[in-house]
């Protein structure tokens, strides 16, 4: 019966994300903001264990300011229990801060025999959370993971790397990142719905975790956010049809061999 | 006060709906449409995931929600590609189950906790008959008591989802017109197993162009036997009972075209800012983009009349007027969204391809059903303002 915390992040629908025509800075206003894709992964993948073994699933999430109907859905897919902090410091942060804080989130969700997150965050992609908390604790860590299994209270990973398949496994506790081939997350059903009303949202300020501002002071902090800007050449190619075709495939062997 | 306000679980159930809805895209809807096929895969999804369960009562296994909810339902589904097909595939079931709730004795909310489940369904209402029109006291199906059970003979025109459902409610008269001393008395709700009527209903659909994929039917029932333990409430006391079920229909009807008139807008109002013909936008001119105003805004406060038809419903009040007017006012609005719409797109409105000449054809069903408009105005009248009764 093992206890599962599940790390989830609340980040803007970068799908949505437009950049502004001239700064090509992203315009925020315009997205909405989502759980990121893999700790939905990770989520479904904690849900699946516990309906094999039994145990306990919390989630924990800290933001700038978190949206609690998006941790409600959470509890709607079957999490039992949330545990969250929304500070406005966290509106800038580095993977330092991220599970430094999510590790005191861990601690109040009680004793826990794994942590699942997403391998990255859909918006910053920095792929820290999960090893800095595997350090935090000092558990194993087993990444990329695309099959999990837990047998005789081990782990067992298969991890598909550019090179092959490698399969791992490891005592718990122990951290184990996702990615989206892990599973496909579940919609929550109108009975989960109506029970997640009920399940508990426990929210903390800084001093409630034992954190003062100056933790939340990230190393690194972002300087520029900026789209690249694609022009198009617009070639404009003339001619009978054949001729296009020899025309279009000298251009596409000349750019490809150019790269 | 009823309020507008969106609880979280509002939110959620709507954005639930809306998830499941989107994996039936237009193609899936237009192929139903051309084949007169019952949405099958998609109510079968829907009864899976346990959505016909949203007003049934948590203790026969429902979630224990009330009218709000479930219209809140039926509008994110007619909000689709799938329109009023969408939700009037599946509809009758949430108006249904609230006179089994209500009425119904443990015989026969023994089958709510499988409606809820999704393994029975109860998709049939069965009021209207050619000889009696909307002049529901003068039906003359008859249910005739021998012994334990009771026998019916009758026809019935116009009752839809028969061929996919497995219960109906049959509204049939247990004293023949001429016999009573108000004309409303009389009737009795029964509920049928149609799964065990065998040869005693024949069922001949009436094909129509305004709901291709849901059947509506002719229903000739000859000597059909239901146990005297599955009339709903009291014997002669059925037109009364119908309230509950006719109230809770009009609000869902009411949010369905709610739903389809606020996506309707959507696509035209995309498709007016895109279109340029002499060389500006068709959403520039006035004469486009003000009467889809217009239609937004008639949607809004017939959404307004909605809830408070609901709130009312849900609180045990009183709310046949509202519910009336909601009705009443959400038809009118969404068939004007849809009529516009059709104008918006031009040539491609009434193309099959857009689906937008489908919405129409569909929005024009609730002008003239579950009640005509002319009938609202007829109860307003004389209900509520209190004008010599003229039917
Ligand atoms: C697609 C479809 C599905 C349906 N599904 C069902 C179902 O599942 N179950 C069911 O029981 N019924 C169903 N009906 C029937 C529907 O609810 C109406 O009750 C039925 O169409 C009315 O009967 P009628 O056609 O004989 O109209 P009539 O009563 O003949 O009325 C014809 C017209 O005259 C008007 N009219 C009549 N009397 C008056 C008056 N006094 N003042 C002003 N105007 C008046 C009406 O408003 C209407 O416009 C369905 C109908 C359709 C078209």
């Amino acid at each position: 019966m093992p206890d599962i915390v599940v790390c989830v992040k609340q980040t803007v629908d970068v799908y949505q994300l437009k950049p502004h025509p001239e700064t090509l800075e992203p315009v925020f206003s315009q997205a909405q903001s989502k759980i990121s894709d893999f700790d939905l992964n990770a989520l479904e993948e904690a849900l699946r264990i516990r309906e094999k073994g039994g145990g306990r699933v919390s989630v924990v999430s800290a933001g700038p300011s978190i949206n609690q109907l998006l941790i409600r859905e959470t509890l709607a897919m079957g999490a039992d229990e949330a545990h969250i902090i929304s500070h406005p410091l966290l509106s800038t942060y580095d993977g330092r801060v991220t599970a430094t804080v999510l590790s005191k989130l861990v601690e109040k969700a009680g004793r826990w025999d794994l942590i699942l997150c997403g391998e990255a965050s859909l918006d910053n992609s920095d792929y820290q959370t999960g090893p800095r908390l595997a350090e935090i604790f000092g558990v194993p860590h087993l990444a990329y993971v695309t099959k999990l299994e837990i047998s005789d209270g081990r782990l067992k990973a298969w991890k598909s790397m550019e090179d092959g398949l490698h399969v791992a496994s490891c005592s718990m506790p122990a951290v184990v990142t996702v990615g989206l081939e892990i599973n496909t997350p579940r919609l929550p059903s109108l009975l989960m719905i109506r029970a997640a009303t009920k399940k508990p949202i426990h929210e903390y300020r800084l001093s409630d975790l034992g954190l003062t501002e100056e933790e939340l002071n990230p190393s690194v902090t972002l300087r520029e956010l900026k789209a690249l800007k694609v022009e198009r050449r617009r070639v404009k190619l003339e001619g009978k049809p054949e001729e296009l075709a020899e025309k279009l495939a000298d251009i596409l062997v000349r750019e490809a061999l150019a790269r | 006060m009823y309020t507008q306000a969106q609880t979280e679980e509002h939110m959620m159930i709507r954005k639930a709906v809306r998830e499941l809805a989107s994996k039936y895209p237009p193609e899936y809807w237009r192929m139903k449409d051309e084949r007169r096929e019952y949405p099958e895969e998609f109510i079968r999804e829907l009864m899976r995931e346990g959505w016909m369960g949203v007003n049934i009562p948590a203790e026969y296994g429902g979630a224990g929600y009330k009218i709000t909810e479930a219209s809140i339902v039926l509008e994110e589904l007619s909000a689709t590609s799938g329109g009023l097909s969408a939700s009037g595939a599946a509809h009758a079931s949430f108006f249904n189950v609230t006179i089994l709730t209500k009425y119904g004795n443990e015989e026969c909310k023994k089958y709510l906790p499988k409606i809820a489940k999704g393994e029975l369904r109860f998709q049939a209402l069965a009021i209207t008959e050619q000889s009696a029109g909307f002049d529901t006291p003068r039906i003359s199906t008859l249910a005739v008591k021998r012994g334990g059970e009771y026998v019916i003979n009758g026809r019935k025109v116009f009752i839809s989802r028969v061929k996919h459902s497995d219960l109906m409610l049959l509204v049939a008269r247990t004293t023949p017109y001429s016999e009573v001393k108000r004309r409303t008395d009389g009737i009795t709700l029964f509920l049928v197993d149609l799964r065990k009527a065998n040869d005693s209903i024949t069922v001949r659909e009436i094909p129509n162009n305004v709901r291709r994929m849901v059947d509506t039917n002719e229903l000739i029932i000859e000597n059909l036997v239901v146990p005297e333990n599955h009339v709903i409430g009291e014997v002669g006391k059925g037109f009364y009972h119908l309230l509950e079920v006719v109230n809770a229909e009009r609000i869902e009807i009411a949010a369905e075209c709610i739903g389809l008139g606020r996506y309707v807008i959507s696509r035209a109002v995309e498709y007016a800012k895109n279109r340029v013909v002499f060389d500006r936008p068709i959403g520039m001119n006035q004469a486009i983009a003000h009467p889809l105003a217009e239609a937004y805004m008639r949607l809004e406060a017939a959404d307004l009349m909605r809830y408070k038809a609901a709130h009312l419903y849900d609180s045990g009040l009183p709310c046949g007027a509202e519910a009336n007017m909601a009705k009443y006012l959400a038809a009118e609005a969404c068939y004007y969204a849809c009529d516009r719409a059709v104008q918006t797109l031009g040539g491609y409105g009434l193309s099959v391809e857009t689906d937008i000449e489908r919405f129409w054809r569909e929005s024009r069903l609730y002008i003239l059903a579950p009640i005509s408009q002319e009938m609202i105005l007829n109860y307003l009248s004389h209900n509520i303002l209190g004008l010599p009764k003229s039917y």
